[in-house]
């Protein structure tokens, strides 16, 4: 080995040896091995849910950490806070500290300070703390929930006892329900027997069947005033009809009185005579055939006369 | 008051708004009346001309089962005087009629038990009673029908006097001498079998005046 080489493992030694030195320089600084605290003390009636390390907040930033916890004589709490020096503007006397235990998520201390103007506080100087449990506020908006839950459940239970009215009126109603769906119907539930529901409903049965057949009548009677009136005084009517005929009769009957004072005047003459006769006889037919029509029209006009069926014996 | 008049008012006017009866129909029910009445009192002649009459007004219909009455009716009442059973006059319309009733009846006036006219059904009992055999033809409506059912019993020797006195008492009210004669004579048969001289007397004394 020359100088030459000696001289760069020395050099080389030398720069790791100073790399090592500065990476343990920067990691103390990062862990402000270097950084000047501060020490604040509190005092808590419990020492419930603080740990040691746990962080100190202001305004949501971690500004230190809970160093120890010694119980005093009085059997407080004591805290010991560790605070970096360029924190401790943000503390003074005016400084509040609680102790907050979140519902979800890890306990911690925040520190809170009104007036920013205050004095530092001495060394020996105590910080009451107050607790802010989410748990037990939970806890305790939720007690009177769970206090008027359980007061339904005891009405609820009172409702649904057996001697409870619920259950009495249900009672009623299983025992209306019932004397529905044996008996037929309201009315015969108000009679209280069967044979007054059915006698009713019978007669409103027959009433109503009356009812329609007085209609019935009603509106035949008119018809029948309506046909009787056309039948008997109408243009075409029995009456007209009859009438007329007794007018032709009448007529008839006239020229018949001629024919015959003709035929008594012209008896000697055999030929005019045949020929008055033929007339006379002429006009005997139709005036037959008129009575007939008389007798079919006032027959079949009369509304008394009705249609019977022709039955065996 | 006024509101029962006018109910009755419109219960008779109401009986009224019917249609007029058909002329054949009118002319049928004459002619059937009068037939009736003819072949009862024994007046064959007129009986005869009103059963032409008769089967014109019914032909007019060209109906069998309504034609079917004419000849029905004449067998019944051949039946009600005790000649024989069978309806020619009716067998050519049994293969047209439609009616059950008709062709009940066609049963009936031809001797038949089976199938009878319900009016007449009753009367065809096993076991005889006269008192109910009785009852049931009073309760008959139509006078024929009455002696028809008359006749019915008699064939069937489920009678007594008063089924043969009923009948005389009902041709006899409707002026049927034929009928009435008929009758009597067998409550005469009746008498002088069960020996009630006194009763025969009175009967053979009441047809000597009445032939």
């Amino acid at each position: 080995m020359n100088s030459s080489t000696g001289f760069k493992v020395g050099i080389f030694l030398i720069l790791s040896l100073l790399l090592i030195i500065i990476s343990v320089f920067f990691l103390l600084v990062k862990k402000e091995f270097f950084t000047d605290h501060s020490y604040y003390t509190l005092s808590s009636p419990s020492g419930e849910g603080i740990t040691e390390g746990m962080p100190l907040l202001f305004s949501g930033f971690e500004i230190g950490k809970v160093e120890t916890l010694e119980l005093d004589d009085a059997g407080n709490v004591i805290i010991s806070v560790k605070v970096p020096s360029r924190h401790t503007l943000r503390i003074n006397k005016s400084s509040t500290f609680t102790l907050e235990k979140p519902f979800i998520g890890s306990p911690r201390f925040v520190v809170k300070t009104p007036d920013k103007k205050a004095l530092q506080p001495e060394r020996n100087f105590v910080f009451p703390t107050d607790t802010i449990d989410d748990i037990n506020e939970v806890i305790k908006k939720l007690q009177p929930m769970v206090e008027k839950v359980d007061q339904i459940a005891t009405n609820v239970n009172a409702m649904t006892s057996e001697k409870s009215d619920l259950n009495k009126i249900i009672s009623n109603l299983e025992a209306v329900t019932k004397d529905l769906s044996q008996k037929q119907g309201v009315v015969e539930m108000l009679a209280g027997d069967k044979k007054s529901g059915n006698d009713f409903r019978e007669s409103v049965t027959a009433l109503n069947g009356t009812l329609k057949v007085a209609e019935k009548l009603v509106s035949n009677a008119n018809d029948t005033l309506k046909k009787a009136d056309d039948q008997l005084l109408g243009n075409d009517g029995t009456i007209p009809k009859v009438n007329r005929i007794i007018d032709d009769v009448e007529r008839k009957m006239k020229e018949l009185d001629s024919l015959v004072s003709s035929l008594v005047k012209s008896g000697g003459s055999i030929e005019s005579g045949t020929k008055d006769l033929d007339m006379l006889r002429k006009d005997i037919d139709l005036t037959i055939n008129s009575v007939n029509l008389l007798i079919k029209d006032v027959r079949n006009n009369l509304p008394m006369e009705q249609k019977k069926e022709i039955k065996l014996p | 008051m006024i509101k029962k008049i006018l109910f009755a008012v419109a219960v008779v006017l109401s009986g009224c708004s019917s249609q007029p009866a058909p002329a054949w129909q009118q002319d049928g029910n004459t002619s059937m009346t009068n037939f009736i009445n003819a072949y009862m009192e024994g007046n064959d002649k007129f009986a005869k001309n009103y059963y032409t009459k008769l089967v014109e007004s019914l032909k007019l219909t060209a109906d069998p089962d309504v034609m079917v009455i004419a000849p029905l009716t004449k067998c019944a009442m051949n039946i009600a005087l005790f000649e024989d059973f069978g309806c020619s006059d009716a067998e050519p319309f049994l293969p047209a009629v439609k009616k059950k009733n008709n062709i009940r009846y066609l049963n009936f006036v031809s001797g038949r038990k089976s199938d009878l006219p319900s009016r007449y059904k009753d009367l065809n009992v096993s076991v005889c009673s006269t008192e109910v055999i009785n009852l049931k033809i009073k309760k008959l409506k139509e006078p024929l029908s009455k002696i028809i059912a008359s006749s019915m019993v008699v064939r069937n020797k489920c009678y007594d006097e008063n089924t043969l006195t009923n009948a005389v008492n009902t041709a006899s009210a409707e002026g049927w001498k034929r009928t009435v004669l008929v009758y009597l004579d067998l409550l005469l048969k009746f008498y002088d079998e069960k020996g009630l001289t006194e009763k025969a007397e009175a009967v053979a004394r009441r047809i000597e005046l009445a032939q």
